[in-house]
This record gives C-alpha cells, structure tokens and sequence, in this order.
C-alpha cells in the first residue's frame, strides 16, 4: 500500500520529501542564522499545510477535517523545532 | 430501563489509552490522538513541557545548570587551540594573564549589558580591554563563542569557520587569553567563551608588513552539526541537565506519535479501511525528518 501510494503520486511524494530534506538540511548547517532558522521552522509548518492540502486537493478528497489536519500537524512540527531552537 | 455498568479505574484508564492510541470502532478506526483535538493537545503538551524547563531554569532546582559549560575550561581551550596550531606547524600561544583578565572584563561587559557582538553597545571594541589590562599589543584577535556544551565542540566550530580559523592559526600571534563566564543574557542561560590573542608590541613575529593591526572574526555562524555532537560524545563527560530531559520529553512525545501513526497506517493496510484522513506516510516522512531535527540540533553561535 505504501508503494502503491508512492508510485501513484510520485511527483507529491518527491516534493514533499524534497521540501522537508532542504530545510532539515539548512537546520543543521553551520552557516545559516539563528533567525533564519526560526523563519525555517515557520515556513516547513506552512509548507507541509500547503502541501497536504494540495495533495487531496489533487485526489478529490479534500475536507475541511483533513486540511486541519495537515495544518494542526505542520504547526505542531514548526513548534517543536521552534522550541528546539530556544535551547 | 437502561442500566450503566460502572466501569473500574484500571477499566477507564486501558479503555482511554485505547481510545487515544489505537484505532477502532469507538474512534471511527482512528486514534484519537490523530484527530484535530488530539494533535492539538500533543502541542499543548509541548508546550507544557518547555514551560516546565523554562520555569526550571528560571528556580533552578540543580546547580549549574546554566549554559551547561562544566565541559568548558580555559586551559582545556588553549591545550585544543595549541594542538591545531601544532598540526599548522605553528609554535603555541603562550597564557598571558593580562589578555585574560582583558577577556574576563569583556565577558562580563557582554553578560551585564546583554549584548552578543565585537563593540559594545556604547562602541567599545576588544582592543579597548586588552588596553584597559595594560597589555600593549602590535597585534590583537577576538574569538568568542556561547552556549558550547563542550571545548571539542566549540573548536570544531571555530575550525569550521574561515575567520575564526584565521585567528586560531595565525603566524603572528604569540599569546592567549581565555574567559569562560556563566549567566543570564536577555533572560536566556548563557556560557560565553571569550578568547582574546595578541603579539607585545616589541616582539620580533609582529612585525610582517602585511600583518593587520586588529582582527576578529567577524560573521556570525550557527553550529548544529552531527559532526559536533560526535566529538561531544568522545571528549567530554555526559553531565545531564534540564536540557536534556527536555528533549529526551519531546522525543519521547514524538516517538508515540510515531509510534501510533505507523500501527494506523498498518492496520488500515490489513483491514483495507476507506477513510478519508490525512496521509499517514506524509506524517511519517515529516516526523522523522522532526526527530532527526531534535536529536542533531546542538545550537551554540560563534562571533
């Protein structure tokens, strides 16, 4: 089923994973800023919304439920790496 | 007549953790920590728990736990700066008590007045200490760094960046003064590094003609690196902290979430379940993406 998923939307798939490995990737980079970094964790929440929503938008199977979802889970995610960041 | 059975303590507290936790019918074959009020809980559990090392912090209830810099000493800093410069075939810096008590003074002008830069907030540079303590240079470097967990780490950084490098293995200096301080900085637990070099004004390396007068490493670099908790691990004694328990709470949320994301996805793959949720894969891509964030991210900065 995983693979099933994966071959049916392998561009989404490859977005996302693309999105989320360049702003990890710039997380733990020595050269980039602590603001930008807080600005990073921002834009990986809204990103994962954008994306999420875009994904079911695509399949027809978009609700009001699942976009929460997604924005519940990418602002929890900004969260955690922002309060991360304070330490 | 309807009657209500009446349900035991343990009954309620297993009959919750399944519903929270695992899928089934009562919870429309989703965990109930999946569902829009139970991934806002699991942030509002965030934040209590940052509240806690906040409130922890500010009453401390351990000592030393600000900055976690036991790690950290002078003499550890000169013997790695020594070393680096030995492998750039460079004689070693000699400790110069006057440099240090210019670095000591500057420490504490950054910590009481709460600023993170070279010049102070009033103009005053790193030269003007080293001249406060009586120390006449032809040539002076500034280095600092704040909130390293461990000397290794903290040179890695310093080795990492070109100016701060420059400093390090620079062929002209000849002496060294180094300042750990602990404290406050706009509220934030802080352990500043302040290392100040020099060369007498009469010493006979100071004088190349293409030598500038002062220097100090001038950009302002964020280290978390895998490579840095590397050499945390191998040169330092593990001294645990509210930090880490802090973090070791927020893996530990993350990880049942996880944890309940993965078994979903299986058992609505078993079951062949028609749900129209969120993409679990995708949570699971982010996730781990998350986990890999917390567990690598060291943050300390250099100027």
């Amino acid at each position: 089923m995983i693979w099933k998923e994966i071959k049916n939307h392998p561009t989404d798939y490859l977005i996302l994973v693309s999105g989320v490995v360049v702003s990890i990737g710039l997380f733990l980079s020595p050269y980039i800023t602590l603001a930008t970094k807080y600005l990073l964790s921002l834009f990986l929440g809204f990103f994962y919304a954008a994306w999420g929503i875009w994904h079911h938008r695509q399949k027809k199977s978009l609700s009001v439920r699942v976009a929460l979802e997604y924005v519940l889970m990418g602002m929890l995610m900004s969260l955690v790496i922002w309060l991360t960041l304070e330490y | 007549m309807r009657l209500r059975r009446q349900r035991s303590p343990k009954n309620r507290i297993a009959r919750w953790l399944s519903h929270t936790f695992l899928p089934h019918k009562r919870n429309h074959h989703r965990p109930w920590i999946l569902h829009p009020h139970g991934l806002a809980m699991v942030a509002i559990v965030v934040v209590a728990i940052h509240i806690s090392l906040a409130l922890v912090l500010h009453f401390p209830i351990f000592p030393n736990v600000l900055g976690e810099s036991d790690n950290i000493t002078p003499t550890a800093v000169l013997e790695q700066i020594n070393i680096e410069r030995q492998e750039n075939n460079l004689a070693p810096l000699q400790w110069n008590d006057q440099l240090s008590l210019a670095a000591q003074q500057k420490g504490q002008d950054m910590l009481q007045r709460g600023y993170w830069a070279h010049t102070s907030p009033s103009g005053e540079e790193p030269w003007d200490f080293i001249a406060e303590s009586g120390y006449t240079y032809s040539v002076a470097g500034e280095n600092l760094a704040r909130n390293f967990h461990s000397t290794e780490m903290m040179l890695s950084a310093w080795m990492a960046s070109p100016t701060h490098r420059a400093n390090i293995v620079h062929t002209k200096y000849a002496d060294t003064g180094i300042a750990v301080l602990k404290g406050t900085m706009n509220g934030k637990p802080t352990t500043l590094v302040v290392q100040l070099f020099g060369t007498p004004e009469d010493s006979a390396v100071a004088n190349a003609p293409e030598l500038p007068q002062q220097a100090y490493a001038a950009t302002q670099v964020m280290v978390n690196s895998a490579a840095n908790n590397a050499s945390n691990v191998l040169g330092a004694q593990l001294e645990l902290t509210p930090v880490h328990f802090y973090r070791a709470g927020i893996l530990t949320v993350l990880a049942i979430l996880l944890g309940v994301l993965t078994y979903d996805m299986l058992n609505a793959q078993n079951k062949k379940l028609k749900r129209n949720v969120g993409k679990n894969l995708a949570h699971i891509i982010l996730l781990i993406a998350v986990i890999t964030t917390v567990l690598l991210a060291e943050s300390g900065s250099l100027l």
